[in-house]
């Protein structure tokens, strides 16, 4: 038993090393072909097999730039329950997002009000993640949840634990996004092994991570999705949108698959955990 | 806003709850044409992908007056789409006149007697009588009801726990307002469930995907549901979800699920909340108990290249005294085939109204005794000035 624990953990620990050495070698300038990688197929397509439970691991949900250590916003309360971890950045090159002048004010404001709820600024103003709100593209792929991916020729439905968030990526009938949506409007295409997302269609008011990062509605995203082992793939998402970037950015990094035999998405339905914290100062006093 | 989504089915279905009965084996197989073989995935499974629909013009429950009768004569049936069982046939373009003459009988029936609450009337519940307005004539159905266990195709009656339950939430209700607090109005309204917990319920627009050991059903309203099909055991009974845990297996062709693990929030709490019900009130399509004790059975059946049979049983031994099943057919939906992003918390301005008219509503009623001290002060006034004089008057 030891023995198997022992095997199973070096097992881990190297496909981990190999993970890592990967990544640290990925060509900045790569779209994800050329991969030496196989990914077995889709039973009844030539296309990779991405379904699984997969998860990032990582602080980018607490900020896509470089950051350090920072006791968060209540550690009165919280202890180290509420601390936001170190981490550097997972921008392609390690670098900062390329704001508009006027946009470095507004992330400035958007941490400093990241917690307030004021009930006319429902979704308009904090976090939304706080709230319990849809966490838009690609902010549901970096939360510290895992997703789904149901994979079949003609639809790919991505489901989120985080509050049930859910897209369909269309891999046939390509659309224009009908109306706006949190989550966008996604359509995918085959690139060699690499599954590519165009994602529009946003409403702009979901944020990219708790520091108040930011876009807006005339967001653009394209996602590129490749197998790099049997358990992992690479994610890059680039984001542009001419209201609040000077230039196309990219970010990248590892989906690790939830290897549990068990492993399924639980729900992760918040809306009744933030009632209070939303509605609290609407209601009779005592 | 498209057809699908807005002439939601299940009519007359009002309230509901999940439905259930263990013991299938039921009139639905009577009905299913098991000549027909459904087509295949790649890994050899039933395949039930697509988009599907399920509106019906079938009652959840048997008008008494069929008895034991599960299926209309043609006659019958004629005769009921006459009289308002069903809209006109139409194209997209026709809706608004369909729509037109619903809201025009919904305010005649809106001081009839609402055959779900015994007692009471229809007025109140018109906007939700929208919502489940009366279907398109193009999908036709001669049962009587949905429910097929019990035999007389009504719900079974509540348990003693169950009303004893009813009535300690309606003491908890006792000297609240309609909106002091969140709790004060049901989960719907909150954003916490929209959809009974067995998909033939309500039209909800539906997506199966299926993959090697897995279905999944992607649900317009906020529900993804993931079902292993691998064998494996549910999850562990301190775990309890919105949802449940769901399981499935293959009888044949036939796709069967269990669900288990139910939350102990399915009525939305220990508060009656104000449109809200035990059951049979439309504001409130949840299941009437907590859902501890609920297990759910879902079968599904291929009958042709686009429909399936679906039943449902439902068992609650903390609410209904005997288990009990409802059918329903699905359909392929020609004219959605996608569902789409479904939010309401997010945009829950509705809650903030509901909380802020709790508020006004408390301040104009302090406003009003305010107003009325200050209505007095004069006379308070004159009578000390009166009382004043008299004591001066002594004192000489």
């Amino acid at each position: 038993m030891l023995h198997r624990v022992t095997g199973s953990i070096l097992a881990i620990a190297i496909a981990a090393a190999a993970v890592v050495v990967m990544v640290a070698l990925w060509p900045a300038e790569t779209k994800g072909q050329g991969a030496a990688y196989q990914a077995p197929r889709l039973m009844g397509t030539a296309n990779p097999d991405l379904n699984g439970i997969w998860q990032v691991m990582g602080t980018a949900n607490w900020n896509l730039e470089d950051h350090s250590v920072d006791p968060g916003p209540f550690p009165t309360l919280l202890g180290t329950w509420g601390v936001q971890p170190a981490g550097q950045s997972v921008l392609v090159g390690g670098g900062r997002i390329p704001y508009q002048d006027w946009a470095l004010d507004k992330r400035r404001e958007n941490l400093e009000t990241r917690l307030t709820m004021n009930p006319d600024e429902l979704s308009t103003q904090g976090d939304p993640e706080a709230k319990c709100m849809m966490p838009g593209i690609p902010r549901a792929t970096y939360l510290p949840f895992p997703f789904q991916i149901v994979q079949t020729r003609s639809k790919i439905l991505v489901a989120y634990q985080f509050n049930v968030a859910k897209r369909t990526i269309h891999m046939d009938n390509h659309t224009e996004a009908p109306i706006d949506f949190w989550m966008g409007w996604s359509n995918g295409r085959w690139e060699g092994d690499s599954l590519v997302v165009d994602v529009t269609g946003f409403n702009g008011l979901t944020w990219l991570d708790r520091a108040g990062n930011f876009h807006s509605e005339a967001l653009h995203v394209v996602e590129r999705i490749t197998p790099i082992s049997p358990h992992h793939m690479m994610y890059e998402a680039t984001l542009e949108d001419p209201n609040v970037y000077t230039e196309p950015w990219t970010i990248r990094m590892p989906l690790y698959r939830r290897l549990e035999g068990a492993a399924q998405l639980l729900e992760f339905r918040c809306v009744d955990m933030v009632e209070e914290f939303i509605y609290g100062s609407l209601t009779k006093s005592q | 806003m498209t057809k699908r989504s807005v002439l939601f089915s299940v009519a007359v279905l009002v309230g509901v709850v999940a439905i259930v009965g263990l013991t299938m084996g039921h009139s639905i197989h009577a009905q299913q044409d098991n000549s027909y073989m459904s087509p295949r995935t790649p890994w050899g499974d039933p395949d039930f992908q697509g988009a599907w629909e399920n509106r019906t013009p079938t009652p959840l429950e048997r008008d008494p007056q069929y008895g034991t009768r599960e299926f209309l004569t043609e006659e019958e049936a004629a005769s009921r789409a006459q009289t308002g069982g069903g809209l006109p046939d139409g194209e997209e373009g026709v809706i608004a006149e369909d729509l037109a003459a619903a809201d025009i009988s919904r305010t005649a029936r809106s001081n009839s007697l609402d055959s779900n609450r015994p007692g009471q009337k229809i007025s109140g519940a018109e906007y939700n009588s929208f919502w489940n307005a009366p279907v398109s004539s193009r999908i036709t159905s001669l049962r009587t009801s949905q429910v097929v266990d019990p035999p007389d195709g009504r719900l079974p009656a509540y348990t003693r726990a169950a009303l004893e339950n009813w009535e300690a939430r309606e003491a908890a209700r006792a000297y609240r307002g309609e909106a002091d607090t969140w709790l004060d109005r049901n989960v719907m309204e909150r954003c916490l469930l929209r959809t009974g917990l067995a998909m033939g319920e309500m039209n909800v627009p539906k997506d199966i995907y299926q993959t090697p050991g897995q279905i999944v059903f992607d649900l317009q309203y906020g529900v993804v549901r993931t079902i292993p099909l691998d064998g494996r055991p549910h999850l562990g009974s301190a775990i309890t979800q919105w949802w449940g845990d769901s399981r499935g297996r293959w009888e044949g062709d036939t796709l069967v699920i269990e669900t288990t693990n139910f939350n102990n929030m399915q009525r939305g709490g220990d508060v009656m909340p104000s449109h809200g019900g035990i059951y049979g009130n439309n504001h409130a399509h949840h299941h009437p108990g907590t859902g501890e004790q609920l297990t759910m059975v879902e079968r599904f059946t291929r009958t042709g290249p686009n429909t399936i049979d679906y039943s449902y049983t439902v068992t609650d031994p903390s609410v209904f005294v005997a288990p009990f099943t409802a059918v329903n057919t699905w359909h392929i939906d020609q004219n959605n085939p996608d569902v789409y992003e479904y939010t309401c918390h997010e945009h829950n301005y509705g809650m903030v109204g509901l909380l802020k008219g709790g508020r006004t509503d408390e301040q104009i009623s302090m406003d009003e005794a305010a107003r009325e001290v200050n209505d007095r002060k004069p006379q308070f006034a004159a009578e000390w000035e009166q009382t004043k004089a008299w004591e001066a008057e002594q004192n000489q």
